[in-house]
């Protein structure tokens, strides 16, 4: 087995050596504080009344002597006399620990002797892993284990097997066979080291992933301080219920009893005992609670509940006893943390229930033992909150407590209790019979939960709970006994002990005297042998756990469970348990056990060599995480490089304990030091390697991680590529987008420039239509989320001058600007037109409705659009939009919300900061545009700000400027005299006053502002030679620079602006055609996506004959196309091109190429007759295969249809099955038979990862069966006989296309039969989430909607497509089509 | 000596085509079923499911289980229809594992003495005959699809492992990076391309059918 050597310092040894004492004699908690780390410690003290004899054997356990199969005569003879005088054996309890650390090589203290000796920890992967042993005095034993165990890493064996209805699910054989195999592995890993311990199941961990870990020495500290806590359980259930029965038990008892056996504990949240509510408390006797319903249904009501059932996933009951609930009940004497964290955040004394009664009605739970044995928690620990007060007719706590616990002793409780019984512990907990009595639990139905189930509902019974013996019993009246001992329950099992029969009749047998031998064999091994047993009893106890009613380790109740329930047993382990049940059998010498049990077991080779490999993955985990290393440090590093890199090979094994693997791959997500390392590493092999439920499993840890501040690794775009193949485009698009898109926003400097890194990937990726619909939209509304706070840069609160106000927001801000207007470079200024204003406009419009806070910040951000799209327009353009949509829609509009007072911001610092902002906007416009376009186009703004200054402020005669008195109905706000200074001197200085004065009404209110600056004539006098007006039309480039001075002010990066610059001598570049910007403009308006307009986008050439089928990689920027001449085509989509060659050609096929489709890890597999599959990117051919082996009458392979990741399905002219091919084993693995009746195949579907498969055949019947295990769940007839297709529409309706007759909608359920026949007859079909698209006879194109509905209708026409179409692909991302035909040509069209 | 040879062949020929195995499985399955033969028929499912289904996951033995329980049904209907209550104790002797404490057979134990059954619910499917049909093609594809992911024997992985060459590397190599756009395609230089991959496939097919080792030269 694996062992990881590694030395763990020794100086941390000398200081435990030093706290130990102390530690020892306070107050023994069971974990130790060593600096921050806490480990798990365990001490016991040897005393008197210790059992000698069994500790003894303890230790002969774990020091054993070597195993030797071979014995003497005089061995013999002394093993034979020794079996009879029981030894006694004087105890040396130190050197006994001395010589266990030794042997398992743990390091050891003892303080009496001051003795420490350091060993390097060796891991044992299925032994839980103990740092040091140590004695403080000579009668004590401290084991110290790695680190404080997590509750939720570390369950208790038990607890697993409890709920194994939901950890086990039923007939999951090769989960119990990897079980097995750990504890194999356990033996043996122990058995080369000489120990032999007794296993138990609580002396088991089991990990997340069903991993198992033993923990050798909890069997002997155990046995040193003997605990008699374990007395109730010492009574088997039957016993338990016989008692209770017959009265020899109160109810009470009996129900603490159902309790522990459920494994419920008293203190555990989720996991407290539950016990019936028998009344209302109104008062003293109000009558009793009905008994036959739960709490819950009589609280909701049965409507309500059968509301639930027929929800998803359909269930009764959620739980009988909330974590709420039970808050709730113990509010008095909870600690308050506590009810916040569980009731409500905010603590609202008042709202928890005041009285009894009143907690009888608030509560759907069921009641806590507590309030039949527990007066205390009637007062309250908190000053805030009143006690909780008892009913009237009661005195004090102690007597409610005895008045209660009486009325659940009452005799009408006792006569129906039997029935709640049923309920909580019993035969309506199961499955089938929860229906009627409306009582199915969430537990039992629960899909995909995270991890193990710890708690939950157990079924103890299987059969209707036997009632009471009524009270004034007279036997001789009624046949109850007789009904008792019928359901067996009452009879005491154990007591019929088979006699051993000595029949020593004859005693010179050689037979005898050989089998005489081999007892005594086995008397010198027994400590082997009873290990073995136990061994065995714990596999039992895996196989057999619902049948185990909360009884471990009990091997009388074992061996019964063994008979009684021998057909939930599968048939290997049987045989295997045979032995436990006849132990007389031969054993296997306990150096072949392992060997023995797992080749008797058949454990397939699949679950051992995954299970050898994960050992490795689970050693170098338990080695990270024992904190003998410090995390993060390059070695820790290293092991998890280890560890991730087994985990790897892992899940290339894994085949169906695929669990097992996302267990522990979620656990590295969730651990901060490793997720980044192994989601990164292990993606490509996820990729390949598991299922889809699997990986959908992983989605929401995957996507939590990406929006960590640190990740950023992850959001590179190698990793984001294996992402987007491994979900497909749709789910990429949909879940992982939108944390791309934040992350650019993000405050973190290298996170968000990565992130921009991978968007403009992205965006060139997916080409303009995705673009457009998902990236630069959700960018536009990422942008907002930069301004929150309105954060100044520098150490400034309010903003000074209106030019110089930079916020914090600004430089991430410019990152997402320069992603928009390089993806506008990149495919067309249509996205500005189209996208970019509308969503300003739009923005501004919803703020003037209905201010808010949430889009303030988006103001600002709609400057910055439009000063982007200015940049990016070309001058034309930009005169196009200029007036009506920049200037008066959004400029004018935004200053009159912002100088009108009756508009609420949130504060007035906000609104200042806007008004900056805006006014840099319109600066920088002017720049743009120049002054006499200014004049013509952009007065208004200007008119509204001077007008609105000047009925602000007025100047007196010194000109002192004043605030002007003002009506009461005015609602101008007061802009600020420093805001009003800066902006009449910037534009006074570049235009001169004369200029300035014509916006304004009244000239005369400018004089005192410009008085005021220095110097004006020389600057005004130079921009006016800038930017005469009459040029205009010739401005561009050599003036930009100074129009964006600004820009470059406030964009702290000047690279992007420079980039961003550099970009408008393209102005009008935008590469795509005209058509292009057509479909970017429908997208973005969300026009319906059922339309065609004839419009063709790019024309793919080089095919010379009829296209046969065409099929693209989900990205839609690839696709590959089969045609009759002979070759497979790949192509490429290039929006920016009108014709488009093809990439590559496969040329191996002989004959016209039939089909084709792209597997999951985008390798290619075609037919001409023989299926090719290879490897476009390697061009290497992984596969040829012809249907059969022998050569002429192999017959042609017509179809071929994906069944899942990686099983192809495959039909044939001459064959009535269909073959099933693996591209993980590279070969046919399977033959499946349709129907019983002759006929050949003619077409096939598949659906749901190979759920449902339909294949038609020459005589009219359709099959409907199962792809993965070939079950026939239907036959169908039709009247097609030349079936060409058939497409799955919805789970139980076709579409059979026939080469002659009209295509038809066919209903499966309940009985075949036609819904709907078509116009024409269907040459191909393709079906798409919603919509079917089909091409019929005379060059129609007809898609159909939800199943049946007509959504186009249109006839291509030859002058759009040479010859008739044969072919059609529809990409619905980007709402177009791609059409082959006839005569080799293919056309994307729209 | 010969006879023995030549059976051997025939086996071996037979033997080739997996699909001829499950057959002659379901042949020996419904003789025994017709002849009656209690112990052939519980002998087989158990060395199925002994063999072939221990390494199904949990919904193909959920499905290998109910196959199970109708195969030893459509046995009792034989036996009521051709009138020999004899055997259908002898398999409820026999089978006693199987249907003790077992919810899903406490109906059939009245089905020997029940004259109705064949209108009865849950004993009426299996006597209809598209019924029984449809049963063995399905049994038949599962047993192709089982055989199919029946994990190698020890001995087999043993074998394998020793005959595969050490230098060899371990099967694919999970690093590769996927890629899923065929514009990559043409960026290794377009002309070269059509002239280079042809030769370099066509050698791999060689080397695929002469079995010739592999060289390292194949890029």
């Amino acid at each position: 087995m694996i062992e990881e050597d590694f030395e763990w310092n020794e100086s941390k040894l000398h200081l435990l050596s030093n706290i130990l004492p102390k530690w020892a004699n306070d107050h023994p908690q069971n974990h130790l504080r060593i600096g921050k780390i806490q480990l798990e410690a365990a001490i016991k003290w040897l005393k008197n009344d210790s059992d000698d004899i069994e500790l003894a054997e303890e230790f002969e356990r774990l020091l054993n002597i070597s195993f030797d199969p071979l014995m003497d005569y005089e061995e013999h003879q002394r093993v034979k006399e020794e079996s009879l005088t029981p030894k006694k054996t004087s105890l040396n309890w130190i050197s006994n620990w001395k010589n266990i650390a030794e042997k398992l090589s743990i390091s050891y203290i003892d303080t009496t002797s001051n003795l420490v000796e350091f060993r390097q920890i060796r891991i044992l992967p299925n032994v839980a892993p103990v740092l040091l042993i140590a004695h403080t005095t000579h009668d004590n034993v401290i084991v110290i284990y790695g680190k404080q165990r997590n509750p939720k890493e570390e369950i208790d064996l038990q607890t697993v097997l409890r709920h194994s209805y939901s950890n086990i699910p039923d007939g999951s054989l090769q989960t119990v066979h990897f079980m097995t195999k750990n504890l194999l592995d356990l033996y043996s890993q122990l058995f080369s080291r000489q120990i032999a311990p007794e296993f138990k199941t609580k002396y088991i961990r089991c990990l997340p992933s069903l991993w198992l870990q033993y923990d050798i020495f909890g069997s002997i500290l155990d046995k040193i301080e003997k605990t008699n806590r374990l007395e109730l359980l010492e009574v088997s259930l039957d016993e338990a219920t016989a008692n209770w029965v017959k009265r020899k038990w109160d109810n009470y008892q009996y129900l603490c009893y159902l309790n522990k056996i459920t494994g419920r504990v008293r203190g555990e949240v989720n996991n407290h005992p539950i016990f019936p509510w028998v009344c209302d408390f109104t008062s003293e006797n109000s009558g009793f609670r009905p008994l036959n319903r739960t709490k819950y249904r009589l609280c909701k009501g049965d409507d309500q509940l059968r509301e639930m059932f027929s929800r998803e996933p359909s269930h009764h009951v959620p739980e009988l006893l909330s974590d709420i609930g039970y808050m709730v009940y113990r509010a008095r004497v909870e600690p308050k943390e506590n009810l916040c964290r569980h009731v409500r955040r905010k603590w609202v004394p008042e709202e928890y229930p005041s009285t009894m009664s009143r907690m009888y009605q608030w509560s759907p739970d069921e009641c806590i033992p507590e309030f039949y044995d527990d007066p205390s928690i009637f007062k309250s620990r908190h000053p805030d909150m009143s006690d909780l007060r008892f009913p009237e007719f009661v005195s004090s706590p102690n007597e409610f407590i005895e008045w209660h616990r009486k009325m659940l002793e009452n005799e009408e409780v006792s006569i129906n209790l039997h029935r709640w019984i049923d309920l909580v512990f019993g035969f309506y907990l199961s499955v089938e019979d929860s229906k009627n009595a409306l009582n199915l639990h969430l537990c039992f139905v629960e899909k995909h939960r995270r991890g193990l189930r710890t708690n939950g509902m157990v079924q103890l019974f299987y059969r209707p709970h036997p009632s009471r013996i009524p009270l004034n019993y007279n036997p001789k009246l009624d046949s109850y006994h007789l009904q008792m001992e019928s359901f067996g329950y009452g009879m005491n099992v154990g007591m019929n002990v088979e006699k051993e029969e000595e029949n020593e009749t004859d005693e010179n047998s050689h037979f005898q005297i050989f089998q005489k031998i081999k007892k005594v064999r086995r008397l010198r091994h027994k400590i082997y042998f009873s290990s073995m047993i136990s061994l065995m009893e714990v596999m039992a106890q895996i196989v057999l756990a619902p049948h185990l009613a909360g009884r471990f380790d009990d091997p009388d109740h074992i061996r019964q469970c063994i008979r009684l329930y021998t057909y939930r047993i599968p048939v290997n382990y049987r045989k295997l348990f045979d032995f436990l049940l006849n132990p007389k059998q031969d054993f296997p010498d306990c150096d072949e056990f392992a060997f023995f049990v797992s080749i008797r077991l058949n454990i397939p080779t699949t679950i051992s060599s995954f299970s050898e490999e994960f050992a490795k993955c689970v050693s170098l985990h338990l080695l990270r995480k024992m904190d003998v290393i410090p995390p993060f440090s390059s070695r820790s590093q290293l092991i998890l490089l280890k560890e991730v890199e087994s985990l790897k090979k892992s899940i290339c094994l894994c085949n169906h304990m695929e669990l097992c693997v996302v267990a522990a791959f979620q656990q590295l997500l969730e651990d901060e030091e490793a997720s980044i390392q192994s989601v990164h590493r292990l993606m490509p092999v996820i990729t390949r390697s598991l299922s889809q439920s699997a990986l959908e499993d992983l989605i929401n840890p995957m996507i939590e991680l990406i929006q960590c501040e640190t990740s950023v690794k992850l959001l590179d775009r190698r990793f984001l590529m294996h992402v987007s193949i491994c979900y497909g485009t749709r789910t990429f698009l949909d879940l992982f987008l939108p944390p791309i898109v934040e992350a650019c926003a993000s405050m973190n400097c290298d996170r968000s420039v990565v992130a921009k890194e991978s968007i403009m990937w992205l965006a060139k990726r997916y080409g303009p239509v995705i673009s457009a619909k998902f990236i630069s939209s959700n960018l536009l509304r990422i942008m907002a989320s930069c301004y929150e706070g309105f954060e100044l840069s520098g150490l400034e609160k309010e903003p000074k001058s209106v030019f110089g106000t930079v916020l914090q927001g600004d430089e991430t801000c410019s990152r997402i600007e320069s992603l928009l207007s390089e993806i506008v470079l990149t495919y067309s200024v249509t996205f500005i037109t189209v996208q970019f204003l509308p969503f300003c406009v739009d923005l501004i419009e919803q703020f003037h409705k209905r201010p808010s806070i949430q889009l303030e910040p988006g103001l600002v951000s709609v400057f910055r659009i439009v000063e982007l799209s200015i940049r990016s327009m070309s001058d034309h353009q930009l005169m196009n939009y200029l007036e009506e949509f920049i200037i008066q829609k959004v400029i004018y509009r935004v200053l009159t919300i912002l100088l009108d007072i009756s508009f609420q911001f949130s504060s007035i610092r906000v609104r200042n900061i806007i008004i900056c902002k805006v006014c840099q906007l319109l600066y920088s416009i002017t720049q743009k545009i120049g002054t006499e376009n200014t004049r013509i186009y952009a007065s208004q703004p200007f008119k509204l700000i001077f007008s609105t200054f000047s009925e602000i402020y007025e100047t007196n005669e010194e000109l002192r400027i004043n605030i002007r008195k003002r009506s009461e109905e005015n609602t101008l706000f007061e802009v600020p005299l420093w805001m009003v200074e800066d902006v009449v001197d910037k534009f006074a200085k570049e235009w001169g006053v004369p200029f300035l004065s014509s916006f304004c009404d009244d000239p005369a209110f400018l004089i005192p502002f410009v008085s005021n600056t220095s110097s004006l004539s020389p600057t005004a006098s130079i921009s006016m030679a800038h930017s005469p007006p009459s040029s205009f039309t010739a401005y561009s480039l050599g003036n930009m620079s100074s129009g964006n001075r600004l820009f470059s002010l406030s964009a702290s990066s000047p690279i992007n602006s420079v980039s961003s610059l550099g970009g408008l001598s393209l102005c009008d570049s935008g590469s795509l055609s005209a058509v292009w910007c057509a479909r970017v403009s429908a997208a973005v308006c969300g026009v319906d996506n059922y339309r065609f307009d004839h419009l063709s986008l790019c024309n793919f050439t080089g095919h010379q004959e009829r296209i046969r089928k065409l099929a693209a990689i989900s990205n839609e920027n690839s696709f590959v196309s089969a045609s009759s001449d002979k070759t497979v085509k790949l192509w490429s989509i290039k929006p920016e091109l009108d014709e488009i060659g093809c990439q590559w050609t496969y040329q191996n096929h002989t004959r016209s190429v039939h089909d084709v489709t792209i597997l999951a890890d985008n390798s290619i597999a075609s037919t001409d007759g023989v299926l090719h599959v290879w490897d476009p990117f390697r061009t290497t051919l992984l596969a040829q295969m012809e249907w059969d082996s022998k050569e002429g009458n192999g017959g042609n392979i017509m179809r071929i249809e994906n069944v899942d990741r990686h099983i192809l399905s495959a039909i044939c002219s001459f064959h009535s099955t269909v073959k099933l091919f693996d591209s993980r084993v590279g070969g046919w693995t399977c033959e499946l038979k349709v129907s019983p009746g002759p006929g050949l195949t003619r077409a096939l579907t598949v659906r749901d990862n190979g759920n449902k498969m339909a294949v038609a055949l020459s005589n009219g019947t359709l099959a409907i069966l199962d792809a993965r295990n070939g079950k026939i769940n239907a036959l169908a007839q039709t009247n097609s006989t030349h079936t060409v297709s058939v497409n799955w529409l919805t789970d139980s309706r076709l579409l059979v296309c026939d080469a002659d007759e009209c295509g038809m909608f066919l209903e499966t359920n309940p009985r075949a039969h036609i819904v709907r026949k078509l116009q024409d007859p269907v040459n191909a079909a393709f079906l798409t989430e919603n919509s079917l698209v089909t091409l019929q006879n005379g060059s129609m194109l007809r898609v159909y909607r939800n199943g049946g509905e007509l959504q186009i209708e249109t006839k291509i026409r030859p002058d759009e497509l040479p010859g008739t179409p044969t072919a059609i692909l529809p990409l619905p991302l980007n709402c177009s089509y791609l059409i082959g035909s006839s005569h080799g040509a293919i056309r994307l069209m729209c | 000596m010969v006879t023995s040879l030549r059976s051997f062949e025939q086996e071996c020929s037979s033997a080739k085509d997996a699909n001829y195995q499950v057959d002659r499985c379901i042949d020996e399955m419904t003789e025994a079923i017709d002849k009656h033969d209690v112990d052939k028929l519980c002998t087989m499912w158990e060395s199925w499911n002994a063999r072939v289904f221990h390494s199904l996951d949990a919904e193909g033995i959920k499905q290998a289980q109910n196959y199970e329980a109708s195969a030893y049904r459509l046995f009792l209907v034989q036996c009521v229809q051709r009138k020999n209550i004899a055997k259908c104790n002898e398999f409820f002797r026999r089978m006693s594992s199987l249907t003790l404490n077992n919810p899903q057979w406490t109906d059939w134990f009245s089905f020997p003495y029940n004259h109705h059954a064949k209108d009865t619910e849950p004993f009426r499917k299996y006597f209809d005959k598209t019924w029984i049909e449809i049963y063995y093609v399905s049994l038949h594809n599962f047993l192709s699809t089982s055989l199919a992911t029946v994990s190698p024997s020890v001995i087999g992985t043993i074998v394998e492992g020793i005959a595969r060459d050490p230098l060899a590397g371990d099967h694919v190599d999970f690093d590769e990076d996927l890629i899923d756009d065929f514009a990559v395609i043409a960026q290794c230089s377009a002309p070269v391309k059509r002239g280079h991959s042809k030769p370099s496939l066509r050698n791999l097919l060689k080397s695929l059918t002469s079995s010739k080792k592999p060289s390292g030269s194949t890029d």
